[in-house]
């Protein structure tokens, strides 16, 4: 059969899909390498803004308060701390009062709080009264050690000591 | 097949080939750039907004502290800034004078920066500053009591570190009058 009026030929159903999605990615191809470094100019831009923000400190005084405020929270704690571990020794006195006996004279002192200890240089008259004193001090809840050195008979009479006593830790609550 | 509808695969392909290489060699590097600045740009953002929480803690810290400005110029008065000599010679004669005491010799010496532990204070740390007062003064056993008193109740802190009297060094110069030895001990940061 031949055809008296030719028909013109119909495009396969693919190539009338696949141009003008080809035609398509290629407009969004060309969109994207446009877009893209724009976007990147626009996020460079920010960087470099928030980049001198951030460099920007003047304002805000941050080193200044952070100083002031760690100068006094250090303070602060110090002095809880300070407080906290400060003996009263008004209270190693008393208690060296309360165990002194009546015959006895403390002629010297020696007093060191960190080691919480008494040096006292003493006389009394006889060996009896020392050995009381001492059995007074031993006996004594606020007294852990007592060490007696120094022993002696003096021109003048009597007997001279020293004895050392490290008082209870509580003794300066 | 006609010569045109032969020639719409040939671009197709020549398309889908420009496309695809745009894409691969130039959009794709760009658009990596573009999330990579983009990241950073949040990240900042991040910090900006955290160091302005930040700024803004710290300055209601410091409101709160100006709020308390009493008690925090007794923290001063009892920890003061800096090692000044004169101010420490008139707190020591102010708790010799109050205790009914006499002063009659004073010597200061100021140790190294360290922590109220003992331990040296680490680089950039500001330590506290230990001052030793070391004072000679004369008056009776109840001045002396008075004085220790004094020394718990004074607005500068310090602790007894040691007391001494004796025949020797503080001999009695009048009736129930002693010269002690005392060694007191106070901080400055």
């Amino acid at each position: 059969m031949v055809e008296f009026i030719p028909k013109e030929q119909r495009e396969p159903w693919r190539v009338r899909l696949l141009f003008p999605g080809a035609v398509m990615l290629l407009v969004f191809a060309v969109a994207a390498a446009v877009l893209f470094p724009y976007l990147q100019g626009q996020e460079g831009a920010n960087v470099a803004v928030f980049e001198q923000e951030l460099r920007d400190t003047s304002g805000l005084n941050i080193r200044e308060m952070e100083k002031t405020i760690e100068k006094n929270s250090k303070k602060l704690t110090g002095l809880v701390e300070l407080a906290q571990t400060r003996r009263d020794v008004r209270q190693a006195f008393a208690a060296l009062e309360s165990v002194t006996h009546h015959l006895v004279y403390f002629t010297g002192t020696d007093f060191r709080t960190e080691e919480g200890t008494f040096g006292l240089s003493g006389r009394t008259e006889t060996f009896r009264t020392l050995r009381e004193q001492l059995e007074i001090f031993r006996a004594a809840l606020d007294i852990s050690t007592v060490e007696l050195s120094d022993l002696a008979l003096p021109a003048e009479g009597g007997v001279s000591f020293r004895v050392v006593l490290t008082l209870s830790p509580q003794v300066f609550k | 097949m006609p010569m045109k509808y032969l020639s719409r695969p040939i671009l197709i392909a020549a398309l889908l080939t420009i496309a695809l290489s745009l894409t691969v060699l130039w959009t794709w590097p760009q658009y990596q750039e573009f999330q990579e600045l983009r990241g950073q740009a949040i990240q900042l953002q991040a910090r900006i907004e955290n160091r302005d929480q930040y700024a803004v803690q710290l300055r209601d810290i410091q409101e709160g502290l100006q709020a308390e400005e009493a008690k925090l110029s007794q923290v001063n008065a009892a920890l003061p800034d800096g090692v000044s000599l004169p101010a420490l010679y008139e707190v020591a004669q102010g708790l010799a004078a109050s205790s009914g005491m006499v002063l009659s010799s004073l010597s200061v010496s100021v140790g190294n920066e360290e922590t109220l532990s003992g331990s040296p204070a680490s680089g950039g740390e500001e330590g506290f500053r230990e001052i030793s007062v070391s004072l000679a003064l004369a008056g009776s056993y109840e001045d002396l009591k008075n004085f220790l008193a004094s020394v718990n109740r004074a607005s500068r802190f310090f602790e007894v570190s040691s007391v001494g009297f004796g025949e020797g060094a503080g001999a009695e110069q009048e009736e129930g009058v002693f010269e002690f030895g005392i060694l007191l001990k106070g901080y400055a940061l």
